[in-house]
């Protein structure tokens, strides 16, 4: 397990690599976890007022909005921090593959597997333009 | 390690498969020299010849710090 988790020394110090894999996973144990918690909170406080003034299937009600809402936020946080560096990566790969090599670099910006794409992905174009850079001098 | 390959690792992590290609060119170019008879007393031209090389192609702070990197070979 340890080996899946990589800390690399840059030069700003040490940045822990968190694999998407272990990121996803705690991400459902914390999801399913949710309605247990309530449920806890629920039943380890006096609610017994609370049950007998909005009744016990307005009190279940509730705290399904109050756990469906927070695993539909959550889970879009989580779906919105996976696809949006792969839709950045997409769309650079995109104009770099019709030979457009202006705004081709990618601002890496998380320390995963997607992070560890992107900075292979920023090298690979850096290759390109300096054997590109090369071929133009060799021309002129 | 010889030098020649210090500086090419060095050049690998930022510019991949062109590394070798760039020294080549580095050397012979600016230096007169074969990179394989590369000293000590030549990384610090080299170093200038490598960022002027970069820094039109990827930019003033990927040349710094290809400049850098290889100047800590000294």
């Amino acid at each position: 397990m340890s080996e899946c988790i990589h800390v690399p020394m840059d030069v700003g110090g040490p940045v822990l690599q968190i694999p998407i894999f272990y990121k996803l996973m705690a991400s459902m144990l914390f999801v399913a976890v949710i309605p247990v918690a309530l449920l806890g909170i629920v039943s380890a406080g006096d609610t017994e007022s609370i049950i007998s003034t909005i009744g016990l299937h307005n009190s279940i009600f509730v705290l399904t909005l109050i756990t469906l809402a927070i695993v539909v936020m959550w889970s879009f946080f989580l779906a919105r921090s996976i696809t949006s560096p792969i839709e950045n990566l997409s769309r650079v790969a995109d104009s770099v593959s019709r030979g457009d090599l202006r705004a081709s670099h990618i601002d890496v910006m998380t320390n995963d597997e997607i992070g560890d794409l992107a900075k292979s992905f920023n090298r690979m174009l850096n290759s390109y333009q300096i054997l590109d850079n090369l071929a133009r001098e060799d021309t002129d | 390690m010889h030098l020649r390959e210090q500086i090419i690792t060095i050049l690998r992590d930022e510019v991949g498969p062109a590394a070798p290609l760039l020294l080549d060119r580095c050397c012979r170019k600016n230096l007169g020299k074969n990179p394989a008879d590369l000293t000590v007393h030549d990384i610090h031209p080299l170093s200038e010849s490598c960022y002027e090389t970069v820094v039109t192609s990827l930019g003033q702070p990927a040349a710094e710090k290809l400049k850098a990197s290889i100047q800590g070979l000294e």
